[in-house]
């Protein structure tokens, strides 16, 4: 009883850090992308096959953040349910954490860790963003409990939640790859009994929520992964990108307009590619009025 | 790391399933830290949120463990376990109260300040600086404003709404969508014809950080007339829009021609008519551009170069969309205000702003007064 007093003190303080004044975050362009993708997926406009850009590389994630994203924009379309989607989220790995801790290393422990990890600063700030990384903490914690208790426990079913988790973690943000790493070591290390048709499923299950990226990359000549292994863009990347950096129709039709009122200048050479609806490299200028 | 040196030879069930346990512990924080070491560039705090729980296992251990290695006797280890509970409280309590006066703060600057460097694990550079930014919070309200009370939505409202405050008009578009439909649908009229609290009747006010701004009031009207060179110089049209009298929209997205490189990068002149209203008083006209590199903006008014009142300069992170996908980097916004007073007289007065700056111009416009 006195531990789920505490544990229920514990939560709420995670609250209050997390749900005051929710609506003080950034919102910066690339939440507005996301809240406008999700809202997209929630409305049944959009179904994009590729998740948000990978920083400094020329390729994306998985697209599963964003349809993750849609739950709360098929409810409401404010914003501010993203972030509550998100705060949620930190307070469910709250819960899973103490479930874990509590399981593995005892009751006192599992407090402890709840109450440093509810008020971690770090971890309170992502929680109160539109990103894929607030969505992580949960499926992180999932993900060793289903590792102990392979390790431990000798639970070989859990290797199917291991890689389904593994395939969700990797959509939301690269760095989990080192997951991937840290059960490898484990199974090399502990060398735990593995059913064949628990890794099968496991397995099929990874390819399932990767199918549509899965499917992009087949279309495209596996775009992404060579991407990702490109050297990174300089910090001014999207200077000499192919098309103008803002919305690219709206650039085209304006110049357009402005081809068609300047043709008598003779070295204006035509500034698009109409038919494509892409501008082409050169650098014009490329009016447009909202 | 006790637990794993002291128990290694032993080999009860237990103990082995300790033993395993230390072991995880140890792999999942180390794993990642390993692999991210490798990386050259910023490794920001967050790429750190599949280790996070791992070292608070750890303290919940390490704060578990000490009174039996300290003392022999329940008493001590009783009083030693209490006196370390009380520590683990008053840090979480101070934490607690640390982050509810951070919030406090933003709610009472009306802005976010956000230092980047200090957000990198590691010891590399930091491309970012620092960003200030308008919380979504106080942003939707000026947005829900301008919509809802002065009837600006949709298209209209990025015809009629200027400021750098609240950034390049892709960071309002789904506010100024989600409120105009919502609107809508509630079945009220939003009328967006309804002009904007102009010269006549100075309504409109809002707070942000922390002071009243206005709405930009179109007192003047900024009109660019039809292409002509000028010193080499082009980029000129009529930035109204048939039917908006009092726009003071230049918002273009334009790019800089490499056409007259200077020292200090290119130029792009545009030129055009600031229609002063009789006893206007002071006229305050401020140049806001966003642009993939700084820019600087000067005003010439009668052939005269006018020195700027006032000039701010920010870093802001872009991702907008491409054709090729979605474009991110570091932009840079600034805003810089003239003061016209003694310098215009009542009517028509030619003036030219010329951008200065390497790259690409992403946002262009000129308004009345200051937001930042």
């Amino acid at each position: 009883m006195r531990d789920k007093l505490a544990l229920a003190a514990i939560l709420a303080l995670a609250a209050i850090v997390r749900f005051y004044r929710v609506d003080l975050t950034w919102f910066f362009l690339d939440q507005v992308r996301d809240v406008s993708v999700a809202a997209n997926i929630a409305a049944g406009a959009s179904f994009p096959l590729l998740g948000p850009r990978i920083g400094w590389t020329e390729a994306y994630l998985g697209p599963l953040y964003f349809y993750v994203l849609a739950i709360p924009f098929s409810i409401s379309r404010d914003p501010v349910a993203g972030i509550v989607f998100v705060a949620a989220f930190h307070l469910a790995a709250l819960l899973a954490l103490y479930r874990f801790a509590r399981e593995f290393f005892g009751p006192g422990v599992a407090l402890y860790a709840s109450a440093f990890f509810a008020v971690f600063p770090l971890t309170a700030f992502s929680s109160r963003l539109v990103w894929h990384a607030g969505l992580l903490p949960p499926l992180v914690v999932l993900y060793m409990h289903a590792l102990y208790r392979l390790i431990i426990r000798g639970q070989s079913t859990a290797v199917v939640a291991l890689f389904a988790l593994l395939a969700v973690l990797t959509q939301l943000h690269l760095a989990s790859i080192a997951l991937g790493g840290v059960a490898l070591v484990a199974v090399v290390v502990f060398r735990p009994t593995l059913r064949i048709v628990h890794v099968l499923v496991g397995m099929a299950l990874f390819l399932v929520l990767y199918l549509p990226y899965v499917a992009y990359e087949i279309a495209h000549g596996f775009e992404n992964v060579r991407g990702c292994s490109a050297s990174p863009r300089p910090s001014r990347a999207g200077m000499d990108s192919e098309a103008s950096p803002a919305c690219p129709r709206t650039c085209c039709s304006c110049s357009c307009r402005r081809s068609a009122d300047s043709s008598s200048r003779a070295s204006g050479p035509a500034p698009f590619s109409a038919d494509s609806g892409s501008c082409t490299r050169r650098k014009l200028s490329c009016l447009s009025l909202d | 790391m006790s637990r794993l040196l002291t128990r290694w030879r032993r080999g009860t069930v237990d103990e082995v399933a300790q033993r395993r346990q230390a072991v995880l512990l140890l792999l999942w924080v180390s794993v990642p830290i390993l692999m991210l070491g490798t990386k050259k560039t910023a490794i920001w705090w967050y790429y750190l949120d599949s280790v996070y729980p791992s070292p608070f296992i750890l303290a919940g251990i390490a704060l578990t463990s000490l009174p039996p290695l300290i003392f022999r006797g329940a008493p001590g280890q009783k009083r030693l376990a209490l006196a370390l509970a009380c520590l683990a409280a008053a840090i979480v309590a101070s934490q607690v109260y640390f982050q509810v006066h951070l919030q406090r703060q933003v709610a009472e600057r009306g802005e976010l300040v956000v230092l980047v460097p200090r957000l990198s694990v590691n010891a590399a550079g930091s491309p970012f600086g620092t960003l200030i930014t308008l919380p979504l919070g106080y942003r939707r309200e000026i947005v829900r404003t301008l919509v809802r009370e002065f009837g600006v939505k949709d298209e209209a409202f990025f015809r009629n709404v200027h400021g750098a405050v609240l950034g390049l008009a892709e960071e309002n578009r789904y506010l100024v969508d989600y409120l105009s439909t919502r609107r809508d649908g509630r079945g009220e009229r939003a009328d967006s014809r309804r002009p904007l609290p102009g010269c006549q009747s100075g309504q409109g006010q809002f707070r942000a950080r922390g002071e009243p701004v206005k709405a930009d009031r179109p007192v003047c009207h900024i009109r660019v007339p039809p292409p002509r060179r000028l010193r080499g110089l082009e980029l000129q049209r009529d930035a109204r829009k048939p039917g908006s009298r009092r726009a003071v929209d230049t918002a273009q997205r334009a790019r800089v021609r490499p056409r007259s490189r200077g020292p200090e990068g290119e130029r792009l002149f545009c030129r055009g008519t600031v229609h002063v209203p009789p006893q206007a008083g002071d006229v305050k006209v401020a140049v806001s551009l966003v642009g993939w590199a700084p820019f600087e903006a000067r005003l010439h008014i009668d052939g005269r170069l006018l020195s700027p009142v006032a000039r701010e300069g920010r870093q802001d992170p872009l991702m907008l969309k491409a054709a090729s996908g979605w474009s991110m980097g570091i932009g840079w916004a600034s805003e810089t205000v003239f003061d016209l007073t003694g310098s215009v007289q009542p009517g028509e007065n030619v003036v030219a702003i010329e951008l200065i700056g390497a790259g690409r111009l992403i946002s262009f416009d000129v308004y009345e007064g200051r937001s930042w």
